[in-house]
């Protein structure tokens, strides 16, 4: 009996063994294939080839900066618009007294 | 019988802890790997940047300058629509009040014959204006010449027979026309505009 379970017990060391080993075997995959991406890519761009994909980020990143721009002005423009009346009233009366002979 | 079981609930709890160990060195295994894959991607993004980076630095700089401009470009349409606005109404008022032909707008008719003929110097002075004005200074051409002798000297209004086409306002000439002075309202009015355009903006805070 005790001798039973010891194995099972050994098995067990042995199954758990065997996970983390694969587990940093597909780590180690991972980093391994990172690094070659990144060599791979970076050799794209030394010939200036390979960026469209770095093209269309930048483009979409700008075409949505330029609409917070656009929105900014438009918020601007609305913000002149709403001067108010009385200041109306003396541009129009500092118009007529300059056109107007003393 | 009772040892047995003990036993074995014994040697199931350590199963369970080794594999517990097992699980939880896996994660961290994993998760720095993904903390070690990501850095690298950073890192390949950082030089894949700057080896093109003047390239995408003209993409951006083509669309967000392109917007720039045009989000300038519809403030300063706006800035201008709203000066028009002034400008507008202040040619609307001067029409009202040359249409009306009152007391004050006789009175600026000769304020601008005598402005008029100041400016070009001499003697005699050939006026035209609208059919309206040029009716009513027919009429009080008497008037008018006394009233200008008072404050210029010897000279002489005469009128021409033709009206021009204008809102108000007078056109003056020497005797021989080598002087013409264009004193309309409509004119004096877009000589204002572009000298005080920066002041009227000042006034509606649209600068």
């Amino acid at each position: 009996m005790g001798e039973r379970l010891q194995r099972l017990l050994d098995d067990t060391e042995i199954k758990a063994d065997e996970i983390v080993a694969e587990a940093q075997r597909k780590a180690d995959e991972m980093v391994s294939n990172a690094k070659a991406e990144a060599e791979r890519r970076r050799n794209m761009a030394q010939r200036g080839s390979g960026i469209d994909e770095l093209k269309r980020e930048a483009e979409e990143k700008a075409k949505i900066e330029a609409e917070k721009s656009i929105e900014d002005y438009k918020k601007k423009a609305n913000v002149l618009e709403k001067f108010p009346e009385d200041k109306m009233q003396e541009a129009l009366e500092l118009v007529l007294k300059e056109v107007l002979p003393e | 019988m009772e040892l047995e079981a003990q036993l074995i609930e014994k040697i199931v709890e350590k199963r369970k802890i080794i594999m517990a160990r097992a699980e939880e060195k896996t994660n961290k295994i994993m998760a720095s790997a993904e903390e070690e894959v990501e850095k690298i991607r950073a890192e390949s993004e950082k030089q894949i940047i700057s080896l093109v980076g003047s390239e995408l630095r003209a993409v951006s700089d083509r669309i967000v300058g392109r917007a720039e401009l045009d989000g300038r470009r519809m403030l300063m349409q706006t800035r201008q629509e709203l000066l028009s606005k002034v400008f507008e109404a202040a040619e609307r008022r001067l029409e009202e009040m040359a249409e009306g032909m009152n007391s004050d707008y006789t009175t600026i008719l000769m304020k601008l014959i005598s402005e008029s003929a100041s400016a070009i110097g001499g003697e005699v002075f050939f006026v035209t204006a609208n059919e309206r004005d040029l009716t009513y200074l027919k009429k009080n051409l008497k008037t008018i010449n006394r009233n200008l002798k008072k404050d210029l000297g010897d000279i002489t209004i005469k009128l021409e027979d033709d009206p021009i086409d204008i809102t108000g306002g007078v056109v003056v000439r020497n005797e021989d026309a080598t002087k013409t002075y264009y004193n309309t309202l409509k004119g004096r009015l877009d000589n204002v505009r572009s000298r005080i355009e920066a002041e009227v903006a000042q006034i509606l805070g649209v600068i």
